[in-house]
């Protein structure tokens, strides 16, 4: 009796373990949330919509959601998904600013609590000027301002934005008094309406209206001109010294994830941005498709977050003491 | 002193007091982050002491009557403190539809003379329910609901 | 015109007119429900917009973004509780009138009033929009700046009682806009260390505790003291007169709506001014009409106490802002307020970006945007009539104890879905508390709000603006420079000089009379 009490228990125990087995081959089992930590409407909001429509496709037991948790410039939905369950099931729809943000601000997470899954998207950054605007090229740019700060407005102070202008400064000698909104649209007002004289704006935002002739990009910060950009020149080529300087958009999870839930994902991003359609709707809005797995992804981030170090330290950006 | 018993003293103290203190830690603001709001800060003490002095100079005694306390002390006090704890219940992750139910019963009861239980509790749960519906089932609002009601609406 | 008719033929497409129906019928309802607005519920129909087609989810958004101000002023009159922002001046002579057994007038003057400021500013977008937008890119941070001050110069014209509370009220309300990051210098400012303080304190959650759990405490404290006094407590008002306006409330509203629709139309297409400055702009106008025409005569009752005109004023703006804040999004691609920003993410998903190229590449759904403001506005118009009675009558005709904690946990429930967090219900309980007892000391309401809505602009604004010009001041009175600076300062000293001279006028002539009388 004893005997088989505990062979029974022994089974029980071996059926109790079992999903718990099949949990880690099969991923997912139930659906996986894309924390956006920003409100709905923005870029990081409208790609991780396209990327969950497409993702769908690919997927047949679960579903991807996007959840919004908004609030302190991205910091309480990144710490929210840093917090999270290491299942996988909870995925960081992971920006520049995650890299930032725990050097600059007092934040309730490190970098190294999330683990980069896969990047979809590099942004690069741009130099754009009204239509009306003197200056025709980079180069009329460039040398009025070597002679006197020219008024430049971006995205908020110690952004990846206002980093790419003191980086300019400190690279190619340009002087820039910073004129700092809040959103893209408000620097688009200023660059169109010539209350300002330049902005630094990422590529995805400006794209539309540069092809609608309301703004011109001078000069993109890519590695080799673009193929939506044949005719401006990159910042390297317009003698800025600088080689890249691109925001990015990835998926991250919280350290400790299963490497099976980690690998479903990477592929998965993978498979979306392999899908002709997907492309097509994510170039339509100016936004370019940039596939790499973790082991891409963390050297990205890994780059990005030694050139940014480096300005902050340089021009004491960051609040912390 | 009649002045004592005057609210517009008392709160014109409140605000200079509030005032003043913003002030002061605005002055510990970078330079250039801080004339603006310690400037508006000393206004707001500044005024404050004008309201005192105002008082002083009109000092027509409006004591609050024990029967107006009282009524702040049932009425919005009590509301809020049952809210105030609901919304602990909710942080502590006691779930939503279960506080709600209980917070909006409580209030019911504290509001209604007779004693028709029964249609009380009917009219919590359906409060409760319907507000949960809007929120959780048409708009889709991620509320702190357990995962055992989640999973079951799934 | 070849564009207005393609734009006509794409809306009259039957499914996309059933759409627009639901969105005019959805925000209706959404609007008079406090603590749902229509930047949640947009929030709601962005994703929507991927298993709809486009034209469906746009007419959807334009129906429901045109009626939720009307819907909003359905609880603002009956219970006094606002339904969303802009109905929050609306409650106060509304639901006095309703209260003196004239809720049906009320309700009425509030939707005609409505339907006149939206189809005012529809013609506006449709006919008007390229110089209008023109005259928008006008306003850069000088501009913004001497703006901000006119409105917080309007609003001491409508300040009663005492000077120094209205004062304290306004400072207030400009310092608490301070908290968060500094925009010069990207620093935190007063945030305790609470990351969700970092942009500054959650603005929806803010508002919905001002209006709505303050009023909600106030009817707590009314139920209490009607108990105590023995008393059955008194019902909510119910719709017992007509909802149509007469020839002569018609005529006599006229001058109003038409001032009201052209203040609302001209903030409207400003991007970043915001409609509550439109709201509080043409309630302060019209109040001195009022004063001036018909306070003080028999049957009449006194400003704030019912006045037929408190309603029309601030639903004739606010419905003007509302195509008008389309005029910059659709013209250059610059979202005129939060709402039209979200019609960005809609369009962004079916691989669209408004603005010019948007006419070029889609003129069939730029059009029809145009023309379903000017369709959905007209809907407006008989759907809520229609609707008015069954809404106010199915929601508030629960018991008073029932309806009390009902309000409360719509207004907490919809500050947590702003940004999906407990801290914001914790926001809403306290700016409740505020509210309640700011009230109680005799604190106006009025400058506070204006200045929690207009602080960051002018601070930032001003900071830009001086940043520009180097420092000099002199930079908003430079009539070649800043011509549009100039007269707004103008315009801002004016408004606080005039209500001077009225107060001193109407005081001379009332007393003149009162002579006569003895």
């Amino acid at each position: 009796m004893r005997m088989n009490w505990l062979s029974k228990s022994l089974v029980a125990a071996g059926l109790a373990l079992a999903p718990a087995a099949a949990l880690a081959a099969d991923f997912p089992t139930k659906d996986v949330r894309i924390v956006v930590p920003f409100k709905p409407g923005g870029g990081v909001d409208a790609s991780s919509r396209i990327l969950a429509e497409y993702g769908n496709k690919h997927m047949t037991k679960a579903k991807l959601e996007v959840e919004n948790r908004a609030g302190g410039d991205g910091v309480v939905g990144q710490t929210f998904a840093a917090k999270a369950k290491a299942d996988g099931y909870t995925v960081l729809a992971m920006t520049s600013s995650v890299v930032t943000n725990p050097i600059l601000k007092q934040t309730g997470y490190k970098l190294e609590d999330f683990r980069p899954v896969a990047l979809y998207n590099t942004d690069p950054e741009v130099i754009a000027v009204g239509a009306d605007s003197p200056f025709k090229t980079i180069g009329d740019l460039v040398a009025a301002s070597k002679q006197r700060p020219l008024t430049t407005t971006i995205a908020g102070i110690a952004t990846s934005h206002h980093m790419a202008g003191l980086a300019l400064e400190d690279a190619a000698g340009m002087k820039f008094t910073y004129v700092p909104t809040t959103g893209f649209g408000a620097q688009l007002q200023a660059v169109m309406g010539g209350h300002v004289e330049l902005g630094l704006f990422p590529l995805g935002e400006i794209k539309k209206h540069a092809d609608a002739g309301t703004v011109r990009i001078l000069s993109v910060a890519a590695d080799s001109r673009l193929d939506i950009l044949p005719e401006v020149p990159t910042w390297q080529e317009s003698g800025l010294a600088i080689k890249r300087w691109t925001t990015f958009r990835g998926w991250a999870v919280p350290k400790g994830t299963p490497d099976a839930a980690v690998k479903y994902l990477s592929d998965l991003l993978g498979k979306i941005s392999a899908d002709p359609a997907y492309i097509k709707q994510m170039n339509d809005y100016g936004f370019l498709v940039a596939y790499k797995d973790a082991a891409g992804f963390t050297e990205e981030v890994n780059d990005y977050a030694e050139v940014t170090a480096r300005v902050i330290a340089k021009h004491g950006l960051t609040e912390k003491p | 002193m009649r002045v004592l018993k005057t609210i517009d003293f008392w709160s014109g103290l409140a605000f200079a007091a509030i005032g003043f203190s913003a002030c002061a830690t605005a002055l510990g603001f970078d330079s250039r982050s801080s004339t603006y709001p310690a400037t508006l800060a000393a206004a707001l003490g500044f005024l404050g002491l004008a309201l005192v002095v105002k008082a002083w100079r009109s000092a027509a005694a409006q004591t609050p009557s024990a029967e107006g306390c009282r009524v702040i002390l049932e009425g919005p006090a009590l509301e809020i403190g049952v809210w105030v704890l609901w919304a602990l219940a909710l942080w502590a992750g006691l779930g939503y539809v279960g506080p709600t139910f209980a917070a909006c019963l409580a209030l019911i009861l504290r509001h209604v003379e007779d004693r028709r239980l029964r249609l009380h509790v009917a009219q919590a749960a359906g409060v409760a329910l319907g507000v949960f519906a809007i929120f959780y089932l048409i708009f889709n609002v991620p509320l702190p609901e357990l995962d055992v009601v989640r999973d079951l609406l799934d | 015109m070849t564009e207005i008719a393609l734009g006509f033929a794409t809306l009259l497409d039957p499914a996309v007119l059933g759409f627009l129906m639901i969105g005019i019928l959805a925000g209706l309802i959404v609007g008079s429900i406090p603590g749902l607005n229509d930047n949640i519920a947009f929030a709601i129909f962005i994703p929507l917009s991927f298993s709809l087609s486009s034209t469906y989810a746009l007419a959807l958004m334009v129906g429901l973004y045109c009626s939720c101000a009307v819907g909003g002023s359905i609880p603002a009159i009956m219970v006094k509780v606002p339904g969303t922002a802009s109905s929050v001046l609306t409650a106060i002579d509304g639901h006095a009138m309703a209260r003196s057994g004239k809720a049906g007038q009320a309700l009425g003057i509030a939707i005609t009033s409505s339907v006149f400021g939206g189809v005012s500013s529809a013609l506006v977008l449709l006919l008007f929009a390229p110089p209008m937008a023109a005259f928008a890119l006008r306003f850069g941070y000088v501009e913004n700046f001497s703006l901000g001050l006119l409105g917080m110069a309007s609003v001491l014209g409508l300040l009663g009682g005492s000077m120094i509370k209205g004062l304290i009220s306004a400072v207030l309300g400009l310092l608490v806009a301070t908290v968060g990051f500094s925009q010069q210098t990207g620093l935190p400012r007063f945030t305790l260390g609470i990351d969700s303080l970092y942009e500054g304190v959650p603005f929806v959650p803010l508002l919905v505790g001002l209006f709505g759990v303050t009023a909600v405490l106030d009817l707590a404290e009314e139920l209490i003291r009607d108990r105590r006094k023995g008393a059955t407590p008194r019902q909510m008002p119910r719709i017992t007169d007509s909802l149509m306006l007469d020839w002569r409330m018609t005529k006599r509203l006229l001058p109003t709506w038409l001032q009201c629709s052209a203040i609302g139309n001209v903030i409207g297409i400003i991007p970043g001014a915001g409609m509550l400055m439109a709201i509080y702009m043409g309630y302060e106008r019209i109040s001195h009409r009022y004063k001036r025409l018909f306070a003080g005569k028999p049957g009449e009752p006194e400003w704030g106490e019912g006045a037929p005109e408190g309603i029309a004023a601030p639903e004739a703006a606010n419905n003007a802002v509302v195509a008008s804040s389309m005029v910059p999004l659709l013209s250059l691609g610059i979202p005129g307020n939060s709402v039209s920003a979200l019609f960005i993410g809609a369009l962004m998903i079916q691989g669209m970006v408004p603005g010019p190229l948007l006419f070029i590449d889609h003129p069939d759904i730029a059009w029809m945007i145009i023309v379903a403001f000017l369709v959905a506005n007209v809907l407006m118009w008989p759907v809520s009539y229609a609707l008015v009675r069954t809404i106010s009558g199915l929601v508030f005709r629960m018991p008073k104890a029932v309806l009390v904690p009902t309000i409360s946990l719509l207004c907490l429930t919809g500050a947590y879905s702003d940004e999906n967090s407990m801290f914001s219900i914790g926001v809403a309980l306290a700016a409740g508390v505020v509210g309640y007892v700011t009230r109680r000391l005799g604190i106006p309401h009025a400058p506070l709000i204006l200045a929690l809505v207009l602080g960051r602009t002018i601070e930032d604004n001003l900071g830009n603006a001086l940043a520009i010009s180097g420092g000099d001041w002199t930079i908003f009175v430079d009539p070649v420079g800043h011509p549009i600076s100039l007269a707004l300062i103008l315009g801002a000293a004016a408004f606080m000089l005039a209500p001077l001279a009225a107060e001193t006028r109407n005081r001379y002539r009332r007393r003149a009379t009162l002579k006569m009388e003895a």
